[in-house]
């Protein structure tokens, strides 16, 4: 398999069955030496499939440790003309546990206006 | 049907299909006049049934706005004995709109150790 972000994200409208494109994607990092801080780590938005496959090098090591990323999903909402909806915008808090820094973490939103699922995929 | 807090939840562990138990729960508000900082407006743990009933005073007025529920399901996990998950905690956040001030708000959260799902309940 090619060289790829060792974190990505890939968004699905589960309301309509299709990606959700230009859902603008924020990666942060918890700074334990920066009082707790978030740290940004990249930002990008979701391409025609739904996904953002460029937010990290793939040369770029992981380090273990809390991980947040932010989808501005009100924005997406916006844009499909959908004023109705729950969640302005969808943070998933995960953890890049020591020893577990070479794996991959691909984190899917299933997205619909009152509901959405995440899990760690592949 | 008898009052109750505006804002409830419930935790259903889906990995085996039992309630969350004793999982600790904040529901905080967003204060735009404050430069945006999040104003805590209510702690909880869920109970047998994983629900928390009694995180707002059932005349408590909701007002409009944008709304944080943080569920720290590290401390559920930990107690059940799983080392191993994926999100150290929840956080949902949800909307009241104007004009949806006096709507029940209720969070359901369908947790297992890499997956969780969450809607707008009743």
């Amino acid at each position: 398999m090619g060289g790829r972000s060792p974190i990505t994200c890939h968004v699905l409208d589960s309301s309509c069955g299709k990606p959700g494109r230009n859902v603008p994607v924020k990666l942060e990092q918890l700074n334990p030496a920066a009082n707790n801080a978030w740290t940004n780590v990249a930002y990008g938005l979701t391409d025609s499939d739904g996904r953002v496959g460029t937010l990290l090098d793939p040369s770029h090591q992981l380090v273990a440790g809390i991980y947040r990323m932010t989808f501005q999903t009100n924005e997406y909402w916006a844009a499909q003309g959908v004023t109705g909806y729950f969640y302005p915008y969808v943070q998933i808090i995960f953890e890049v546990a020591p020893g577990a820094e070479k794996q991959h973490y691909h984190i899917p939103l299933l997205l619909s206006p009152y509901s959405y699922t995440t899990y760690r995929g592949s | 049907m008898a009052a109750r807090s505006p804002i409830t939840c419930h935790v259903l562990d889906s990995s085996v299909g039992r309630p969350g138990r004793n999982v600790p729960v904040k529901l905080e508000l967003l204060n735009a006049a404050a430069n945006n900082t999040w104003a805590g407006l209510a702690t909880g743990l869920t109970d047998a049934d994983g629900r928390v009933s009694t995180l707002l005073d059932p005349s408590h007025q909701l007002v409009a706005g944008i709304y944080r529920m943080t569920f720290q399901t590290s401390e559920y996990w930990a107690s059940a004995g799983v080392s191993s998950y994926f999100h150290p905690y929840v956080q949902i956040i949800f909307e009241v709109a104007a004009g949806a001030e006096k709507q029940h708000y209720h969070i359901p959260l369908l947790l297992s150790p890499f997956s969780y799902t969450t809607y707008r309940g009743s």
